[in-house]
């Protein structure tokens, strides 16, 4: 006997195309997805025991009324694993922890989007990549779990480009944006164990986050030097992090954190060092970039404005530059994301049924 | 599309969400405007918008013109950021009532 239909089910005319009823609903990012029946999403549901109409938060702008329930159909239209769905879950518990700065997160025409970042012994288990690619296709885990949050996030918060989402750009990580870190080609403590979380502990940490920018540095052999050029790319005219502050997440690669560590730096000599040489003079700053904009500055009490020559820093505190290692070990490269400053990244452990 | 489909009707579950409705009481409002003073708050993104200012200087003078006796117009920081502490307060102890603009 059929089971009654309840409240968020849709029952499709016989003859049409699930897949193409979820393009016609307006549910999807444009690339083909699975389609939500209710036994996918009873699976997805039987990874962690919680309601399936659990309230886990009311996301703006659009209200929407986020329960665990709505997370698993989105998961599984983004074409996720069972297995995926508690780090999935995590996440948007991320965005549900600072549910009243959402609004401005997701609709400023600025362009950041979510960025995870998985820790723990579920990178393993799960099969997530920390490795060469790391930002790019090729991983289920990565690719899947990230899109579910993009989707959930039009779903449930945003709704489609046009309604509340006008931003001018957007970058191809609002596609799916999650990465892991290589915990085994680190050689310090992971990043989850930085905030307090167990090596043994699953994690996942979300950030507001730009596309990546690639940093190559080929020839630096020591700390000092290679520094100067992260610093370099960290200090540019163009981010609100130059007038804003927040965060800026490193993605080191093996080799330069490598370079580093064999240098003698620990990863808190690195946010260090970055917070001292990530630097502009204030007469490159003003005038242009982002400098009055909406009338404020967010330059630190000890910044001398009336000095053309100071030295404003990009990171505010040292530890508003986010250490993490990940990418392929073959490559001189790091990246330099910057994160929006109305967005606090966030970690909370994984919790699965 | 209409090759390889089922003969059973499929069921979905809708991924979007239900909104909520907001919850928000609506404070008292005034009888009239006669003898009152009336703060703005200018919340806008970029509260130094020009276009803002015009919208603000048009809603000022219409309450001034229905009878309040004061507007008072204040910037708030871009709404990334939290409202300034006491400002809130500080609006309640010397207003009647409030209109808030918020926009990017």
């Amino acid at each position: 006997m059929e089971s009654p239909q309840t409240a968020s089910q849709r029952k499709l005319p016989r003859g049409v195309d699930p897949e193409e009823f979820c393009h016609d609903q307006g549910w999807t990012d444009g690339l083909p997805v699975v389609a939500p029946t209710p036994a996918r999403v009873k699976a997805m549901l039987a990874t962690v025991e919680r309601d399936p109409q659990e309230l886990l938060g009311v996301f703006l702008p659009l209200r929407g009324q986020v329960t665990v329930e709505k997370i698993a159909a989105n998961a599984v239209l983004a074409g996720c694993l069972p297995e995926h769905f508690p780090v999935v879950l995590t996440a948007i518990s991320c965005l549900a922890a600072q549910e009243d700065r959402l609004g401005i997160f997701l609709t400023t025409i600025h362009g950041d989007s979510p960025l995870l970042i998985i820790n723990g012994p579920v990178v393993k288990e799960s099969s997530f990549n920390a490795g060469s690619n790391v930002f790019g296709p090729g991983c289920r885990a990565n690719a899947t779990v990230g899109r579910a949050i993009s989707l959930a996030v039009r779903n449930i918060a945003l709704g489609p480009p046009g309604k509340y989402d006008e931003v001018t750009f957007a970058h191809p990580g609002k596609y799916s944006y999650c990465i892991a870190e290589y915990e085994e080609a680190s050689p310090w403590a992971p990043f989850h164990v930085d905030r307090g979380f167990k090596e043994t502990e699953s994690t996942v940490t979300v950030v507001g986050a730009q596309a990546p920018l690639n940093v190559a540095d080929m020839v630096s052999t020591n700390p000092d030097s290679l520094l100067t050029t992260i610093a370099d790319a960290m200090a540019i005219r163009g981010s609100y992090n130059a007038y804003f502050g927040g965060e800026t997440l490193v993605v080191l690669s093996p080799t330069h954190a490598r370079i580093l560590a064999d240098g003698g730096l620990s990863k808190a000599d690195v946010q260090q060092a970055l917070f001292e040489q990530a630097r502009r003079p204030l007469k490159d700053l003003r005038g242009g970039g982002s400098f009055g904009f909406g009338n404020v500055l967010r330059w630190p009490d000890w910044v001398d404005t009336s000095d053309d020559e100071f030295m404003v820093p990009i990171a505010h505190r040292p530890e508003d530059v986010l250490i993490l290692v990940a990418g392929g070990r073959i490559g001189s490269y790091s990246c330099v994301v910057f994160c929006f400053h109305g967005f606090p990244s966030i970690t909370l452990p994984i919790e699965r049924g | 599309m209409a090759t390889d489909l089922q003969e059973k009707p499929v069921v979905l579950i809708d991924p979007t969400a239900n909104v909520d409705p907001q919850h928000a009481t609506l404070a008292r409002r005034l009888p009239d405007l006669a003898g009152s003073g009336i703060a703005i708050v200018n919340a806008l993104n970029d509260p130094d918008r020009s276009n803002g200012d015009i919208i603000l200087g048009r809603i000022s003078e219409i309450l001034l013109a229905s009878g309040a006796t004061t507007v008072t117009t204040i910037r708030k920081h871009p709404s990334a950021q939290d409202m300034e502490a006491g400002l809130l307060d500080r609006i309640a102890s010397s207003s009647n009532g409030v209109v808030i603009i918020e926009g990017d």
